[in-house]
């Protein structure tokens, strides 16, 4: 153990103690500096970006309200990064002729060939940045570039390409991405959602159609709730096959789900009596939004049953019947003889009539 | 005692130090590259509003038991939150004042009949009522059930979301709290439960129920838990999120899959410390059905939370915070060194018992040991000396590693007098405050060992928090 020249009498465990204490002293010194650096650099930042902002936030609004006379000032080298974030937050608010003369001024700028560079970068934040602009800038020359990235394994860079894809050329996008969605579970489902709905239901219907009936139990099910956003007949269609053709309890209560009440499912009697209890749930979901009154026996049946929400659903459903006024619900009520039945009734008459 | 007897002790003492801070600067480097990383995807938060507006419903339950001053501010922020699909549930757990009577007023509350399922235990609920002003609004009267957990988990069975956020009702709450919380969900199916930051609010200006401007506190005893709350949740827990072994996810702020706390019983209302007893539960159901599962824990500050200012208040939350902690240990022991528990099992565990459960007694050992030493002349006092400088050189160090992760990941002290009271702070607190913490740990590890139980518990407000 080296010993310390002004305390050289110490034994060898003081001694560790004195070099330990000596090298953590050391160390938070090292790391008091350098967080006083990091608070030097992140002050410095925000000055900068203010100055940017400050500059490019008054073109940008021009150029959003129509009111800009002369050309835009070019891009600088440390302006770029701040100008595409404000650039993709202002993009993100307008749509029509404001949204065309924002893009008219970043391909002014040369932003379209920036943001395919920082597409390829590493850094999540800048990559996810530069995809959202490829979209809004609505560039077809970048459809290569995003449809790579929508391969990408991370699923936030993946799906904000393909947001962008279904935004430069929705029906190319659509036929490339539905067949992925079901492989890519990490994709989060809100995002799925909006990549279909910008697409819009006239376009996706058909490829999803081919695609979920020719998909097995498990995807199906999975993709079966993204048909809520194509239009009535497709989702009928699907919803009145699937019922047909297959038995898996997770693809009945998805299909259950999207048919729009709108035609009569085959099998319903069946499914009120499911031994799963959400084919159950849904099930009476669909008699609710058919609205037909010579259901509610049916419905009124379900009221009973052993699961919560098959009950609730069931309740919803029965209130919600045509012809079926406060008075008549509270005869159904009092004549029922299950505890549960009559609670469930009772709670949501009380949540129907409050609204 | 020999003096070999006492070099043996020196060593022992030394090597405990040296693998609790190896422990925590280990902790502390898992902690940084996980901000990193974390600071790396959540660029993606402020760019674009469709990234926040994740639809995953949640429902806040907010156990609240004599909340007489505070509730109705608190309720109303919590109904203020940015969020696309929320439900608030508050559950006045018996309340000897009037915390009912403000809400019905204050919210227009009407008696509804809510045909709920008990699917956790909780004592009898009397009551629930639905606002005529807030739709999202719910409150459930039941008996007084002796404890948050009981409350917690009548909200549980009443709530319908699939994810269920349990707030303290003097819990400040960051507006986008929600949205950053649910991220884990979003990010990983197998997510169960995740936390996030919990700060001090003593010393902040709060307006509605939110807050305006972040400032340390005057009280020195605050201060000093601004320090220690940056420590155990800047790289405590964000040290313990990549290796899966979160034991902790804070009573004061945490987000959990509804149908995991059913599955487990939700909280239990037996436990001194709830929330941990609950996180160590779940991690042991799990591990013993072989289940894949994951807690999240994010470095954002979510909560503000009111921290106790005088001794009294202080020291029984600390040692009602080790009985809990000893409670939670022992009713899970199957966890300690199990051969299927993994990470948990193998390093958190073992952490947990070595270093906090146990770490009060090693450390009034140390005092005993060197004080007495120094006294009888076994030990030079230069030798006590140099170990009291270790002691106060190692704390010191970890309180800088926290103060540092909280610059680099999310600075809410943003003026330089702040910066250098929190390193005064770091530097003074081996001063008294950390020997009068193991104190109130060994109180409580002794009141663990003795079986006694606690109720609800209630601090004295400091000014700032629950006005305004």
């Amino acid at each position: 153990m080296l010993d310390f020249p002004f305390a050289s009498g110490f034994s060898a465990s003081v001694s560790a103690a004195l070099w330990i204490t000596v090298a953590s002293i050391g160390g938070s010194l090292l790391l008091l500096l350098y967080t006083l650096e990091l608070r030097f650099r992140r002050r410095l930042r925000e000055r900068q970006r203010a100055r940017v902002i400050a500059h490019w936030r008054a073109i940008i609004a021009d150029a959003v309200t129509g009111n800009a006379t002369a050309a835009a000032p070019t891009l600088r080298r440390g302006e770029r990064r701040e100008f595409l974030r404000l650039w993709v937050y202002t993009r993100s608010m307008v749509e029509g002729a404001a949204a065309d003369r924002l893009i008219a001024l970043a391909r002014s700028l040369g932003l379209s060939e920036l943001a395919r560079r920082q597409t390829r970068e590493s850094h999540i934040g800048a990559k996810l940045m530069a995809i959202q602009a490829q979209g809004y800038l609505r560039d077809p020359d970048s459809f290569a570039e995003l449809a790579a990235a929508a391969d990408d394994a991370n699923p936030l860079v993946s799906i904000t390409a393909a947001e962008a894809l279904a935004a430069i050329d929705a029906t190319r996008a659509v036929d490339r991405l539905i067949p992925k969605i079901a492989r890519r579970r990490d994709w989060p489902r809100t995002h799925v959602f909006k990549v279909l709905q910008r697409a819009g239901s006239a376009v996706i219907g058909e490829p999803l159609y081919r695609c979920i009936r020719a998909a097995a139990d498990d995807d199906a099910a999975y993709l079966l709730q993204f048909a809520e956003i194509a239009e009535f007949d497709v989702r009928d269609a699907l919803a009145v096959e699937l019922l047909r053709s297959r038995d898996n309890p997770e693809v009945l209560a998805a299909a259950l789900k999207v048919a729009t009440g709108h035609t009569a499912v085959p099998r319903i009697d069946e499914l009120l009596a499911h031994s799963a209890w959400y084919v159950r749930m849904q099930a009476a979901r669909f008699l609710g939004r058919m609205g037909r009154a010579e259901d509610a026996p049916r419905l009124e049946k379900l009221l009973a049953d052993e699961e919560w929400w098959v009950r609730f659903r069931a309740a919803k459903a029965l209130v919600g019947l045509p012809g079926l006024g406060a008075k008549s619900l509270e005869q159904v009520r009092m004549r029922l003889i299950d505890r549960y039945a009559r609670d469930i009734l009772g709670q949501v008459i009380a949540e129907t009539s409050t609204r | 005692m020999s003096s070999e007897l006492a070099h043996a002790i020196e060593w022992t003492f030394l090597a405990y130090f040296a693998a609790i801070n190896i422990a925590y600067l280990s902790q502390c480097l898992f902690a940084v590259r996980r901000v990193r990383r974390y600071l790396k995807t959540s660029a993606v938060d402020d760019l674009d509003p469709s990234y926040s507006t994740v639809h995953l419903p949640v429902s806040l339950v907010v156990p609240a038991y004599n909340e007489s001053k505070s509730i109705v501010t608190s309720v109303k922020a919590l109904l203020q939150l940015e969020y696309p699909d929320f439900e608030v549930v508050v559950v006045n757990d018996g309340s000897t004042d009037d915390t009912l009577e403000k809400l019905i007023a204050g919210f227009q509350l009407y008696l509804y009949p809510e045909a709920y399922r008990r699917q956790v235990p909780c004592r009898a609920i009397r009551a629930t009522y639905r606002s005529a002003r807030y739709r999202n609004l719910r409150v459930v009267s039941k008996e007084n059930g002796g404890s948050k957990a009981d409350a917690a988990n009548a909200g549980i069975n009443i709530c319908r979301n699939p994810l269920v956020a349990i707030v303290d009702a003097d819990g400040v709450l960051q507006r986008n709290s929600l949205i950053r919380a649910v991220r884990p969900f979003l990010e990983n199916p197998d997510t169960v439960a995740a936390g996030g930051a919990i700060r001090i609010a003593n010393g902040c200006r709060l307006r509605e129920g939110f807050l305006e401007e972040v400032a340390l506190p005057r009280n020195p005893l605050a201060l000093m838990q601004v320090l220690e709350y940056m420590r155990s949740f800047l790289f405590g827990r964000m040290g313990w999120e990549p290796l899966g072994a979160v034991l902790i996810v804070s009573g004061a702020f945490g987000v959990f899959r509804r149908t995991t706390l059913i599955e487990v019983g939700g909280f239990n209302p037996q436990a001194v410390g709830e929330d941990m007893e609950l996180i160590v539960r779940i991690h042991r159901i799990m591990k013993q059905q072989r289940r894949r599962y994951h807690i999240g824990f994010i470095p954002d500050p979510v909560c503000w939370t009111d921290a106790p200012e005088t001794l009294k208040d202080l020291g029984s939350q600390r040692a009602r915070w080790h009985h809990g902690l000893g409670q939670a240990l022992m009713l899970n022991r199957w966890l300690i060194l199990n051969p299927r528990g993994g990470t948990v099992s193998w390093l958190a565990i073992p952490f947990y018992v070595l270093f906090e459960l146990l770490g009060p007694v090693i450390e009034a050992l140390g005092f005993v040991f060197f004080l007495t030493g120094g006294i009888s002349g076994l030990l030079a006092w230069a030798d006590a000396g140099v170990f009291l400088l270790l002691a106060l050189s190692l704390g010191m160090l970890q309180s800088v590693c926290a103060i540092m992760l909280e610059e680099f990941s999310f600075p809410m002290y943003r003026k330089s007098r702040d910066l250098a009271l929190l390193y005064a702070a770091a530097l003074l607190e081996s001063f008294g405050y950390r020997q009068l913490t193991v104190w109130w740990r060994l109180k409580g590890l002794f009141r663990w060992l003795s079986g006694r139980r606690h109720k609800w518990e209630q601090i004295t407000r400091s000014a700032s928090v629950g006005t305004g």
